[in-house]
């Protein structure tokens, strides 16, 4: 089945901590080709911008961080598109993992009033802090990733717009401008063991 | 005749500050637990020995740029302020890089009353004390070390508190049984100054 202009597709990228504790991002992006693209053009596309993130996000973490799956699904079509792979294995920086909560977070703005995007990104460590805000080599490789998903891109020749989807109101609304804090976030997680 | 009396309860805030900039507190009550009941010169100076021991410990393992302030001490049940007794030491003793801000150390105390405990959380520390995403054992001894001043009955130059937990809604105050210091850290959300970070 194509996906068709203006489709809305979904890229989740799953990983986890030390092998337990599942982390995932969630990227949408509209479908701006005329023609459309098949599941096959559209399952590549999204393995080769999942690839562009994932060159900076493991220099960011640790090595027990480990990439499990991209799932790409087409919200217009409420269907999913099939599974895509990582190309490395896991984070490739070592040290000591900061704690699991710990994360660092870009938060993209829209036009439209609460419609805002928060990425966290977990599974930093320790070097990545200077007095308890992300160094300036961190804060930088942040910005890499956001820039990424910033702007319209092609991908494998084909065009894509970077896009806030709003769960309530099954709308997307393009990115205007971006934020990245200096100072962590933290992302609730169930503890090792505790919970399901 | 006695400025405090007999079960009344007596309330300390140490407070410290992260950067100087984002203030962190701790508010710890225990009654009277001696039947003459105690003037205001001699609470403040139990209180003085308290803060010292709590204090003592907590900055052990807090950064070099934890700013301990005052500790303030109150008479709860009377609904009044004692005064203020200082602090052990000016910082944390730590000179390693710190956690980020809203990680902290944790420990609860329970009371006999289910559903009534007080968590007392312990921000500000530094990465050492940190191994594997958890606190490592230094953090442990030194949080367990502070709950033990907080535990059982306390004989302090010679008078003696009972710890406990106030509750508000209840207008009750339970005594301290037993404790657990989290073997995980525990995150408090932090409202930033202005200029703080971006």
């Amino acid at each position: 089945m194509p996906n068709n202009q203006n489709d809305v597709i979904q890229l989740t990228m799953r990983m986890r901590i030390s092998g337990a504790d599942l982390m995932q991002n969630v990227w949408h992006f509209r479908v701006d080709d005329a023609a459309g693209l098949t599941d096959e053009e559209l399952l590549a596309d999204m393995q080769m911008w999942m690839q562009g993130v994932e060159s900076q996000m493991d220099d960011l973490q640790h090595t027990s961080i480990s990439y499990e799956v991209g799932k790409v699904y087409n919200l217009t079509q409420d269907r999913p598109v099939g599974p895509v792979a990582w190309y490395s294995a896991g984070g490739a920086v070592a040290g000591d993992p900061l704690p699991s909560g710990v994360a660092a977070l870009i938060t993209f703005y829209t036009g439209v009033k609460r419609v805002v995007g928060k990425k966290f990104f977990g599974g930093l460590v320790e070097t990545a802090l200077t007095a308890a805000e992300w160094t300036s080599a961190t804060l930088a490789t942040l910005d890499d990733i956001a820039l990424y998903f910033f702007t319209p891109t092609t991908i494998g020749g084909h065009g894509y717009t970077p896009v806030i989807y709003n769960r309530t109101l099954k709308t997307v609304a393009p990115i205007l401008l971006y934020a990245i804090r200096s100072v962590p976030a933290y992302q609730r997680r169930r503890k090792p063991g505790v919970g399901a | 005749m006695a400025d405090n009396n007999y079960l009344d309860v007596i309330e300390v805030l140490v407070r410290s500050r992260f950067k100087n900039q984002i203030d962190m507190f701790n508010v710890w009550r225990m009654r009277v637990d001696d039947t003459s009941g105690f003037t205001n010169a001699q609470v403040l100076t139990d209180m003085q020995t308290w803060v010292t021991g709590i204090v003592g410990q907590q900055d052990d393992i807090q950064w070099n740029q934890v700013y301990y302030q005052a500790a303030l001490v109150s008479n709860f049940t009377q609904n009044r302020i004692i005064g203020t007794v200082n602090t052990p030491r000016t910082t944390g003793l730590k000179s390693t890089q710190p956690l980020p801000t809203g990680i902290a150390g944790l420990i609860t105390f329970f009371t006999a009353q289910p559903g009534y405990r007080a968590r007392k959380y312990v921000g500000g520390l530094t990465i050492d004390n940190s191994l594997n995403r958890r606190p490592a054992a230094e953090a442990i001894t030194k949080l367990t070390n502070m709950a033990n001043y907080f535990a059982g009955r306390l004989t302090l130059n010679t008078r003696h508190y009972y710890p406990g937990v106030w509750s508000f809604k209840n207008g009750a105050f339970y005594l301290v049984t037993r404790y657990v210091v989290s073997s995980e850290w525990a995150h408090q959300r932090r409202r930033q100054l202005p200029l703080y970070g971006v």
